[in-house]
């Protein structure tokens, strides 16, 4: 007789089957809370074909205050990506094992830039126009806070992972903790922060163009408006301009990284 | 005077790992000695503890005068700043140039850091950086990126950026390691002609027994975590590299059961 193959499926434990029940729970509620009918469907198809309609050809007539809507965009996101790249350095620095024994402080630092992470950047946003006030200050101060919970946590990671040799060989020397991370640490990170950097402000020019949504300068509040009173045409010619701004700042941020790092 | 003191040094890792047990010797000044012994025999835990990266459970260490005491960091970088060390991985920085990473030699030096940095290094510390790079022969090279040299190379840039320190101890952990013969006997060359002609006291972790003889006056073998001998190179033959290594040079495993005893008393006569 030949042996018994094993079991085609474990029975899952109490609280694996809790938690699948949950999850399909959700699954079905919110399919039927959608209101998901093939008429909708078909309905909404028909509505984007009337967009689309409408759309063409996308109406260039005010090009001049667009390109400068999307110029402050482009601004407010060079300008946080660099504020939160430079505040990522020490952030990071005081987050990595290899830098900072204080393990409270590291903590601390984690949670921080977790929380900052975690946060979408649209509340980010609300809560930076209720401190400031509505325009690209509140938008910058967004992205800058959006840069750090991207940056810092890949950064202390970056410095986690380097070679431990060059820190041993310069604090041979006689040197202190500074002159370690001067001499080893940033060095040897630079590559790699400046390709996390680049990404940071590719995420940050895509970020930046709906933070207008909520009053935040920049585009996005050209385009709501234009979506609410259903200026299709000109509503499509600011999606272009969107979409030729984040191409081009990929393909360049691309070069760069593939050139230098 | 001693240039390095080591007394009755024990190191033992997780209350039961004896790494050292009772090292103790002393280096003149310009002396050039050799620490033999197989994987495990506590030679590496023995520079860690020399330079104050590992603190000994029980005894102590002073180089030039000056207690190390990785308690005392303070203390410690002084130290360490006329010790200048060679790696068996070079430790340099990969990406950035050799002129630089020579330059970061000078970090215990400087009192700002980023005054090391060859965009705000002062004409005198980037014209010191030369003469160092020079002295070891790779000037033409300055401009090229360290991870763009051959291992030989790499070591000399390290030696140049060691020389920065101005040291007058040396300690060379298995510099020749990572090396092929050629490029070994080279830096080999340098660092003894270094050590010689500014009288600096020469301490390195060799396997080579004829490297050893060739460029070390005396050697300490540890065995086990304990000195099982310590005298001139000259009295090295057969039956003690046997005794020490095994039958065919340095192994992995030693031979456990054999004694060295008449090598031994030789060397401890000295």
């Amino acid at each position: 007789m030949s042996p018994t193959p094993p079991k085609r499926f474990e029975k899952p434990s109490i609280w694996s089957f809790i938690l699948i029940l949950v999850v399909l729970l959700f699954l079905v509620t919110g399919i039927n809370n959608a209101n998901i009918t093939l008429s909708r469907v078909i309905g909404g198809v028909m509505n984007i074909g009337d967009f689309l309609g409408q759309a063409f050809p996308p109406d260039f007539s005010r090009i001049g205050p667009i390109m400068s809507a999307m110029i402050e965009t482009f601004e407010m996101a060079l300008v946080g990506t660099l504020a939160g790249v430079i505040i990522s350095v020490p952030v990071a620095l005081l987050s990595s094992r290899t830098t900072n024994s204080i393990s409270f402080l590291r903590s601390l630092t984690r949670g921080a830039v977790t929380v900052m992470r975690t946060v979408p950047d649209l509340v980010w946003a609300l809560l930076f126009v209720i401190a400031v006030g509505l325009g690209p200050f509140a938008g910058i101060l967004t992205i800058t806070i959006d840069t750090i919970g991207f940056c810092a946590r890949f950064f202390s990671e970056r410095i986690d992972e380097l070679d431990k040799k060059p820190k041993e060989a310069l604090e041979s020397t006689g040197s202190g903790y500074f002159g370690v991370i001067t001499g080893s640490v940033l060095p040897q990170a630079t590559p790699s922060f400046v390709g996390t950097s680049l990404f940071a402000l590719e995420k940050s020019i895509r970020g930046a163009t709906v933070l207008g949504l909520v009053g935040a300068g920049g585009i996005g509040v050209e385009l709501s408006a234009q979506m609410s009173l259903r200026n299709f045409d000109q509503a499509l010619m600011i999606i272009i301009i969107i979409l030729i701004l984040v191409l081009v700042v990929e393909n360049i941020s691309q070069r760069i990284r593939a050139k230098y790092i | 005077m001693n240039a390095i003191e080591v007394n009755k040094i024990r190191k033992v890792y997780n209350q039961r790992d004896v790494a050292l047990d009772g090292v103790s010797f002393t280096i003149k000044e310009g002396e050039s000695v050799v620490i033999l012994g197989h994987n495990g025999s506590g030679k590496s835990t023995l520079f860690r503890t020399l330079t104050g990266f590992e603190e000994p459970t029980e005894g102590s260490v002073t180089l030039l005068g000056r207690e190390v005491d990785p308690g005392k960091r303070r203390h410690l970088r002084e130290t360490r700043k006329k010790v200048g060390m060679v790696f068996q991985a070079f430790g340099l920085i990969d990406n950035v140039s050799v002129f630089q990473n020579v330059l970061f030699g000078a970090l215990g030096q400087v009192k700002f850091a980023p005054a090391t940095y060859s965009l705000f290094a002062s004409d005198a510390l980037r014209t010191r950086a030369m003469e160092c790079l020079d002295r070891v022969g790779l000037a033409h090279l300055s401009e090229r990126r360290a991870d763009r040299l051959s291992g030989g190379q790499k070591q000399r840039i390290a030696i140049a950026r060691m020389l920065m320190q101005d040291p007058e101890i040396i300690l060379a952990d298995e510099p020749i390691a990572s090396l092929d013969p050629k490029a070994g006997r080279e830096v080999m060359d340098l660092l003894a002609e270094i050590a010689a002609e500014r009288n600096i006291t020469l301490l390195m972790i060799l396997h080579q027994i004829p490297i050893a003889k060739r460029y070390a006056d005396r050697f300490i073998a540890l065995k086990n975590g304990e000195v099982y001998a310590d005298g001139e190179v000259s009295v090295i033959d057969e039956d003690f590299e046997t005794a020490l290594f095994g039958n065919s040079g340095p192994k992995e495993e030693p031979p456990s059961d054999e004694t060295p005893q008449p090598i031994e008393q030789e060397a401890r006569k000295l």
